[in-house]
């Protein structure tokens, strides 16, 4: 992969537009998404048509050049896309949060840069997690600045997106233990994108391995991305979004395979019906997925505009306002993911699991995205501010 | 009364038995319920918004959810169980049948 697109994108100009886009991309990522899964066969042809649609540029700020269209557009574009193929719905969710880090924590002459990049059709991918430090929010990976350039060394794991990208946004910690974030070009000496990724879902993100053996990058490739939590900002309820709006995505194909599926199976012999489709347990249950999807994707619709609150007005209230929305999308669309991923094959019956196909790619893929933070946690949050009035911590995970 | 302005009630009278609480279990409990009321809000909105009867139907299966576990809930947190209102004539298994119908068949 290069450093460079090899085409120009076409930029964007509404939501209206960024919606049929993504529309029109979705049932032509439908077509091959089962077969992708199948052979774990890497979307790189895919996302190059992705990104040259523009639709990884639409969070640019206007003053910049983009089309900085509501999140409730941006839950809307991921999750039309994670329908028809949920690999393609996730690897933009790391350029998207970098997006916003961009705005909140870079100079002036860096957004500039980088957000010309993206509306050009630069994709960034993402170095961030760790597999061995401590937990999910520790980074053993050092960016040390030295005059007029950084260094940078470590060890990443589940970075999707960087084998496909042509910038690798890098977490480290400075000598004060301060989260910085370097740009790092996909060629550059000492970055190694490593195809290790053999997850059972979510199979084609090649969300595998990064190391950075003393990579080298200016010192204006380097943003101090701590800034974003160190203040209330919208970061960390962005980046959660995305990640609900993938799932919802999973929910919403999953719920269209039940259906088309449980229309074909045969009657219960008990059922006394002439076809599947009049049991009258499996039309009730088809209308238990049914709400149970569709409230899934009113509440991921709030928490666009709780997003899109907090970044227009970034406050104490406004950022756990959004906090709080986004976590009711999150375990909705988890559960609703694997509810409707699971009960496919209930209502379907044993012709469903015949491996041509290959419907357990929803499970597959639902189990795996959706272990990215836990559900558990997030009635915790929503709990503890109910109860008792204490607000979300603010990290990259709410 | 609306069956999600009784599940309001309820979820916030429970709030106010327990007061605070520093166990997770009991926190979480709230986080869930507060989900339901919130989901079947938005699809209240929504039906009310872009009004169809299978769009109402799936507000008021949503509504009904919140009603049963806020009450399973003020019983668990609290030992008390606030009478509710009998659900007998809109009985709720005939609305998943509806909705269910609607999205599976095509029959309105």
């Amino acid at each position: 992969m290069s450093a460079h697109p090899l085409h120009p994108a076409h930029i964007i100009r509404s939501d209206a537009e960024a919606i049929e886009v993504a529309t029109r991309l979705a049932e032509r990522f439908a077509v091959g998404a089962s077969e992708r899964d199948r052979e774990r066969r890497l979307p790189v042809a895919e996302l190059d048509e992705f990104s040259a649609s523009g639709l990884w540029g639409i969070t640019v700020p206007k003053a910049y050049g983009g089309a900085e269209v509501s999140y409730v557009t941006v839950a809307e574009v991921i999750k039309l896309i994670s329908a028809a193929d949920p690999s393609l719905g996730q690897i933009p969710q790391n350029h998207l949060g970098v997006v916003d880090l961009l705005l909140h924590t870079a100079s002036e002459e860096q957004k500039r840069y980088y957000f010309g990049k993206i509306l050009a059709g630069y994709r960034f991918g993402n170095a961030f997690s760790e597999a061995k430090s401590k937990n999910a929010g520790t980074f053993d990976t050092q960016i040390r600045i030295d005059g007029d350039s950084a260094q940078i060394n470590g060890e990443k794991f589940y970075c999707t997106g960087a084998l496909f990208a042509h910038l690798v946004p890098t977490v480290g910690n400075n000598e004060h233990g301060q989260a910085l974030i370097a740009f790092v070009e996909r060629d550059a000496p000492g970055l190694s994108v490593i195809d290790s990724w053999d997850g059972f879902g979510q199979r084609t993100t090649a969300s595998g391995g990064v190391t950075l053996d003393g990579v080298t990058v200016p010192l204006s490739a380097v943003i101090p991305a701590h800034l974003a939590f160190d203040r209330p900002t919208a970061n960390g309820p962005i980046s959660q979004i995305i990640q609900a709006a993938v799932d919802t995505g999973i929910a919403v194909g999953a719920l269209e395979q039940a259906k088309l599926h449980a229309r074909q199976a045969r009657p219960w012999i008990d059922s006394q019906q002439e076809h599947g489709w009049q049991d009258p347990f499996t039309i009730a249950a088809i209308g238990d997925l049914a709400w149970r999807v569709h409230g899934t994707e009113a509440i991921l619709a709030k928490a666009g505009l709780a997003v899109d609150r907090a970044l227009a007005e970034p406050n104490e209230d406004s950022v756990a306002q959004a906090s709080l929305v986004v976590a009711q999308a999150k375990v909705l669309s988890a559960e609703t993911a694997l509810l409707a991923s699971s009960k496919l094959f209930e209502l379907a019956g044993t012709r469903s699991v015949t491996g041509k196909y290959n419907l357990d790619r929803f499970w597959r893929n639902a189990r795996t995205h959706t272990l990215h933070d836990p559900a558990r946690w997030k009635y915790h949050l929503i709990g503890n501010f109910v109860l008792n009035g204490v607000k979300p911590a603010r990290h990259a995970w709410n | 009364m609306t069956t999600l302005t009784l599940a309001r009630q309820l979820l916030d009278s429970t709030r106010r038995h327990v007061e605070r609480s520093d166990d997770p279990y009991v926190i979480s409990r709230f986080g869930d319920l507060q989900i339901r009321v919130d989901v079947a809000a938005a699809l209240l909105e929504r039906a009310e918004t872009h009004p169809s009867p299978v769009a109402r139907a799936e507000a008021q299966i949503a509504a009904a959810e919140a009603l049963i576990a806020a009450s399973n809930t003020e019983f668990e947190l609290t030992g008390q169980r606030s009478e509710l209102p009998s659900s007998l004539d809109n009985p709720l298994r005939h609305t998943y049948h509806a909705v269910g119908n609607y999205h599976l068949n095509g029959v309105h």
